[in-house]
C-alpha cells in the first residue's frame, strides 16, 4: 500500500494510476454521482453503493439456491447414468468445456436484458460447478462405507443417508467455497452489460468513465464482501466437517 | 453345523474376457463356537471366499448352507477399518442400533459396555473421532462394530493387518476373549501363519483358490502370548510354512 501511495503521487496520474489516499479521499465520495448527486459526497456514495451492493447480494442468493438445486439434480443424474452406460464421461467433458463467461452474451439476448436473465445466468453457472462437484463427490466415496453399511443390516435408502451424504459433504463443502467465490464473478459478468444496477453496473460505468478509482473501490467492495462470505463459510463447513 | 460350504466355486471375468478362477472346489463346515483360521498367500481368494460367506458375492458353483436355511447374523471386521470417519466412537457402535431405532439410553449403555470389553477407556474414547486414533484403537472399535450385533459368525479379514506386533497380539487376544465370551463361531483369513495357528482351531490353507491342506490345532484356551515360543506352537507353523513353501 505504501509502494502503491508513493509510486502513485510520483506519478501524478490518479486516473491512471490512482493512489490509496486518492481512492479514499476523492474516488469513494465521487461515487455519490451514481445515487443522483451532482458533487462528491461521501454519504450519498456509501449509500448508493449500498443499494447497488444490496441489489447484487440477493441477485447472487437467489441465482446460487436456483443453480444449487438444478446442479445437485444434474450431478444426480449424471452419476445414475454412469451406472448404466458409460454415457457420463462425455456429458462430464461437455459440462466442464463450457465457457461461462462466454455465455453472457447468449443471456442477454435470451432475456432481452431483463432481471430474470440475471438470475438465470448465475443460477445455470452455479448449476455447471456444483454439477461437476457434486458427481465427482459421490464417485469419490469409498466402496468400503457403503459396504460396512450394508453389511450392518443398512437399505439403499439408509445407505444413503447414513453415508453418501455425510461422505460427499467435505467435497461438497469445497464446492460450496468455489460457488461462494464464483459467484461474485458470475453477478458482474451478468450484471455488466445487461442490468441498471448492481455492483457490476456500477463497474461498467465506472469503465466507460475510465476512472481508475472508482474500479478500484468497487473492487475493494468485491474483495472485503468475497473474503467476508469466504471466512463465514469457512467457520461453518469447519464446524460441520470437524472430524475429517 | 452353522454354516456349510459345499464345493464352492467361484470365477469372474477380467477385462481382457479371460476367466479367472478365484476359487476352487472349497468346502468346509463350521460349528458354534469354532475358530477357524485360512491361511494363504495374497491372491489365493481369501478375502473373496469371506465375501462368499457373508453374502456379498454369489458362488457361481457349488452352495452356502445356513444353519436354519437363512443367512445369520454376521459380523465381519474388513480389512480397512471402515470406520465411519463422521461419526464418533460412539456412534460408530452404534451404528447398527440406530438403523434398527433402538433408543439412544440403551445404545450408549451398551456402547459403553463395549467399549470397556475392547479394552478402551469409554471416557476417553467414546466421543473421539477416528482420525483422532491410533491404528490399534481404530482396529477395536472397528471389532466393536463387527460384534455389536451379537452375531452367530464373526469374520475377520487380515484382523493384524498394518499393525505392530504389540497391537497385533493385543487384537488376537481381544478377538479369542470376545468370540469365546459369547461363543461366536470365527473365520478368521489371514497370510500370517503366527495369527492363523494362534486364534484357529483349524486351519485351512488356500492357495490359489483351492484347498491344500487342513490342519486341526490342539492347543488348549484360552491362548496366551508365552504359547508362541512353545515347541508344539512352532511345529505348527513348520508344518503350514511347509505347505505354504509346496
Amino acid at each position: 500500500m505504501l509502494a502503491l501511495e508513493i509510486i502513485g503521487r510520483i506519478c501524478g496520474l490518479p486516473l491512471l494510476l490512482p493512489w490509496p489516499s486518492y481512492i479514499v479521499t476523492v474516488s469513494l465520495p465521487s461515487l455519490a454521482v451514481f445515487g443522483g448527486a451532482s458533487q462528491p459526497d461521501l454519504g450519498i456514495a456509501l449509500l448508493s453503493l449500498g443499494s447497488h451492493l444490496a441489489v447484487t447480494i440477493w441477485r447472487i442468493i437467489l441465482g446460487v439456491i436456483l443453480g444449487c438445486a438444478a446442479g445437485f439434480l444434474i450431478g444426480s443424474g449424471t452419476f445414475l447414468l454412469a451406472r448404466r452406460c458409460s454415457g457420463e464421461t462425455i456429458l462430464l467433458a461437455l459440462l466442464r468445456s463450457l465457457p461461462l463467461f462466454g455465455l453472457i452474451p447468449l443471456f442477454i439476448l435470451w432475456f432481452a436484458g431483463r432481471e430474470i436473465g440475471i438470475w438465470m445466468y448465475i443460477g445455470f453457472s452455479t448449476a455447471i460447478v456444483v454439477a461437476t462437484g457434486f458427481y465427482q463427490a459421490i464417485i469419490n466415496i469409498p466402496s468400503n462405507y457403503l459396504l460396512q453399511a450394508k453389511l450392518l443390516g443398512a437399505t439403499p435408502l439408509k445407505q444413503f443417508y447414513t453415508v453418501v451424504v455425510p461422505a460427499m459433504a467435505p467435497e461438497l463443502m469445497g464446492t460450496v467455497r468455489n460457488i461462494l467465490g464464483l459467484s461474485w464473478a458470475f453477478s458482474l459478468g451478468a450484471e455488466y452489460t445487461s442490468s441498471g444496477d448492481g455492483l457490476g453496473h456500477l463497474v461498467y460505468l465506472s469503465y466507460l468513465y475510465a476512472d481508475m478509482g472508482k474500479l478500484a473501490v468497487l473492487a475493494a467492495v468485491y474483495c472485503i464482501f468475497g473474503l467476508m462470505v469466504h471466512l463465514v463459510w469457512s467457520r461453518i463447513s469447519a464446524q460441520l466437517t470437524r472430524w475429517a | 453345523m452353522l454354516l456349510s460350504l459345499d464345493r464352492i466355486g467361484m470365477h469372474h471375468v477380467a477385462l481382457s474376457g479371460e476367466v479367472a478362477e478365484a476359487l476352487v472346489d472349497v468346502s468346509f463346515d463350521l460349528d458354534a463356537g469354532q475358530f477357524l483360521s485360512i491361511v494363504g498367500p495374497s491372491g489365493s481368494g481369501k478375502s473373496t471366499l469371506l465375501n462368499l460367506i457373508a453374502g456379498v458375492y454369489t458362488p457361481t458353483s457349488g452352495s452356502i448352507q445356513y444353519s436354519g436355511g437363512k443367512l445369520p447374523h454376521l459380523g465381519y471386521l474388513l480389512q480397512s477399518n471402515a470406520l465411519f470417519p463422521w461419526r464418533t466412537v460412539r456412534r460408530n457402535l452404534t451404528y447398527s442400533n440406530d438403523l434398527r431405532r433402538i433408543s439412544r439410553e440403551q445404545s450408549d449403555t451398551e456402547a459403553t459396555e463395549l467399549c470397556r470389553q475392547l479394552g478402551l477407556d469409554p471416557q476417553a474414547y467414546l466421543d473421539k473421532y477416528p482420525r483422532e486414533l491410533s491404528g490399534g484403537e481404530q482396529r477395536r472399535v472397528a471389532l466393536g462394530m463387527a460384534v455389536a450385533m451379537a452375531p452367530a459368525i464373526l469374520l475377520l479379514d487380515e484382523p493384524g493387518s498394518q499393525l505392530d506386533y504389540k497391537a497385533k497380539w493385543a487384537i488376537q487376544r481381544l478377538v479369542q476373549e470376545i468370540a469365546m465370551r459369547h461363543r461366536f463361531a470365527v473365520i478368521c483369513v489371514t497370510h500370517d501363519l503366527e495369527e492363523a495357528v494362534f486364534l484357529g482351531d483349524r486351519v485351512i490353507v488356500l492357495n490359489a483358490g483351492r484347498v491344500e491342506d487342513r490342519v486341526e490345532i490342539d492347543l488348549p484356551r484360552p491362548r496366551r502370548n508365552e504359547l508362541r515360543t512353545s515347541a508344539q506352537f512352532n511345529a505348527y507353523i513348520k508344518r503350514l510354512m511347509g505347505e505354504q513353501s509346496n
